[in-house]
């Protein structure tokens, strides 16, 4: 009986002793206090010391792109911190580029705020706007690849500038793959990857970025190309959720959007332009095309696009047409894996080779071009390696990194 | 006392002789340079609890160490499961707060590895051992850091091969975690011949 009394006694005072210590030590490292933190020069904001920069700001409802619920992962939520903050974290390394760092770019998801901060946001974080669209088209242009047509609600405009993109929020959801509506042509190459048997939920909203890939000029509608994120094979990973939605989607359905963000956007347009992208990299590179040719800046624009075979490859014709059209348009396809009955008489091999070979090697003008790439993260790094290694700079190389 | 750090490094490992904590020695240890940074957290934590522990074990804990409040006859041991839980749960708290503090570079890069710890029994397991083989304080210094040290050891031994198998072809079966244990076998008999001599 002593024993049991005397037990618990001990166990509590300890626990109680441990607990109080515990607060005690928090109360006096961390204190709760309030910093400010001063918005664009203009704005002060009042924030707690100790929480992220991005919650912070959130609470004043000024909401930085997010895609990662504050993972660090995605990189959309950068803003350049003028005074304060420390230095770069090591879990910001990986989405900051070495420019980057040296002016001030912080992850806001990353950043905790402890003292007064001064910051500069994109201007967009202020005018960008928030729709329920209509889906009014969704296509198939490739087995794993929709093209997605959405309606502004009546009255409603939308400027951006190409390059741009919009964030997409889901509702909580539950979908099957084996509902959904899959294209004859590609059903045979379903069955093969046996794509039925996929299920993907959530409970929470879930936020993603994709890249708006039509002509600024139509103002009703935003056109996305989305690639169904597929689970690393023979695992039993669920596969991507917010394309997973995207791809259930039929003629109108709502989706929420936000937008226009991201600075993946023209940045001169007196030098030559060359374009190098692959797979749904298609979308802001498209919107960049049709702006340039259409304002007639005179720039010649090279465009190279690597897909692995004929069934990856969109909007051939179309690009055919412009460059048949207009002198200063030239494209270049190179497949990396034609299939057998593909009839390829174009460019084979890898986008990065072919490039090297047909612009970058014996061109003295080579290091007078902007680079815009984007495309899936494997290839933006073969490229970015071969354009430094061919003596292009670094500040006239442009890219829109989708990986998170 | 180097006895007691060599041997609770190799011979005694405490992932690779005893498998403990391996819930987050799987599960961290696909990247070298993550495995590095769980592998100092647990250096420090474990450093810090063992000794923490085995105090609070002869003043209040074992048989007749409350004489010196004038109870006698008392043995609480069975309370030190419970006790060291949340011993090494409240250190690792005030590790966390300290860190954020005073060091927000080394908190950005152990932090989110603090709370993982909390619940990994490899650190019980530790302050457990140490118990069991009568420790003294100084000892107990001894013991926690060469056991830390020795977690961290084959954990950062265990990520460096799990880079280098992420590019080989791995037949299907044998993906992941399958084969991840049969690694961790194979290593842990490589540490078993540090037994013989
Ligand atoms: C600026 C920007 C523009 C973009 N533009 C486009 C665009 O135009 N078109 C486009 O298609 N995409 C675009 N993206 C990418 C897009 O935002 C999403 O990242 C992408 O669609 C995947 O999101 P998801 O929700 O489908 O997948 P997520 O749910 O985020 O999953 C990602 C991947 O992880 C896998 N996975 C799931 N669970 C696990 C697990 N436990 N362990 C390991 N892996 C797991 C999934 O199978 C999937 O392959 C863009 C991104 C950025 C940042
Ligand atoms: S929200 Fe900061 S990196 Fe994704």
């Amino acid at each position: 009986m002593n024993t049991i009394i005397l037990a618990t006694i001990i166990i509590t005072t300890l626990v109680v002793f441990l607990s109080l210590l515990v607060q005690q030590i928090r109360r006096a490292l961390l204190p709760d206090r309030l910093v400010s933190v001063m918005v664009n020069h203009s704005r002060k904001l009042p924030a707690h010391a100790g929480s992220k920069l991005l919650d912070a700001l959130a609470s004043e409802n000024i909401l930085l792109p997010s895609g990662c619920a504050g993972a660090g992962t995605c990189g959309l939520c950068k803003v350049t911190v003028t005074a304060g903050g420390g230095s770069v974290l090591p879990t910001e390394r990986g989405r900051l580029s070495d420019t980057e760092c040296e002016r001030g770019v912080r992850l806001a998801c990353q950043l905790t705020v402890r003292d007064d901060l001064e910051i500069t946001v994109a201007e967009e974080v202020f005018t960008a706007q928030h729709w329920n669209c209509t889906v009014t088209s969704s296509k198939y242009l490739s087995p794993l690849i929709k093209e997605i047509t959405l309606e502004l609600p009546a009255d409603a405009e939308f400027y951006f500038d190409a390059g741009a993109y919009v964030q997409v929020t889901t509702p909580p959801f539950a979908c099957k793959f084996s509902d959904f509506h899959v294209d004859d042509r590609y059903r045979e190459q379903w069955q093969q990857m046996n794509l039925s048997r996929l299920t993907v939920h959530s409970d929470v909203a879930e936020t993603r970025a994709y890249s708006i890939a039509n002509h600024t000029q139509d103002k009703r509608h935003i056109v996305l190309l989305i690639r169904l994120a597929l689970p690393p094979q023979s695992t039993d990973l669920p596969p991507g959720k917010v394309s997973s939605w995207l791809f259930s989607l039929q003629n109108n359905d709502q989706v929420e959007i936000s937008g226009p963000f991201g600075d993946f956007t023209v940045h001169d347009h007196r030098r030559p332009m060359v374009l190098i992208g692959g797979g749904v990299g298609m979308a802001p590179l498209r919107a960049i095309i049709h702006q340039q040719v259409r304002d007639n800046t005179n720039q010649d624009i090279r465009f190279f696009y690597g897909a692995r075979s004929l069934t990856d490859l969109f909007f051939q014709k179309e690009f055919d047409q412009l460059a048949q059209n207009n002198k200063h348009f030239t494209w270049t396809v190179a497949l990396s894996e034609p299939a057998t009955n593909d009839q390829w008489s174009g460019e084979r091999g890898f986008i990065h080779d072919v490039v090297r070979q047909q612009f970058i090697d014996g061109n003295p003008q080579a290091d007078q071009c902007d680079y815009y790439l984007c495309g899936p993260p494997l290839m933006l790094k073969a490229v970015i390696t071969m354009l430094k290694q061919a003596g292009i700079d670094e500040a006239h190389i442009y890219s829109d990194n989708f990986e998170i | 006392m180097i006895d007691i750090i060599i041997s609770a490094i190799f011979s005694d490992n405490l992932a690779l002789s005893f498998f403990l904590g391996m819930c987050t020695f799987m599960a961290v240890s696909s990247r070298v340079e993550t495995a590095a940074g769980l592998g100092v957290a647990i250096i420090v934590v474990q450093t810090i609890t063992v000794p923490l522990n085995n105090l609070v074990f002869h003043t209040l804990l074992s048989e007749n160490a409350l004489q010196w409040a004038g109870i006698a006859n008392q043995d609480l041991s069975f309370l030190k499961l419970i006790a060291f839980i949340g011993i090494i749960a409240a250190m690792v708290q005030i590790l966390e707060v300290v860190l954020d503090r005073f060091s927000p570079a080394l908190y950005s890069a152990l932090g989110v590895f603090l709370p993982l710890i909390t619940v990994n029994c490899a650190i019980l397991g530790a302050s457990l051992f140490m118990v069991e083989r009568h420790y003294n304080f100084t000892e107990s210094i001894a013991y926690g850091f060469g056991s830390g040290v020795g977690w961290a050891l084959a954990v950062v031994l265990f990520a460096a091969i799990r880079e280098r198998l992420n590019q080989q072809r791995i037949p299907d079966g044998l993906r992941g975690l399958g084969l991840a244990f049969i690694i961790t076998g194979l290593i842990s008999m490589g540490f078993s011949a540090f037994t013989l001599s």
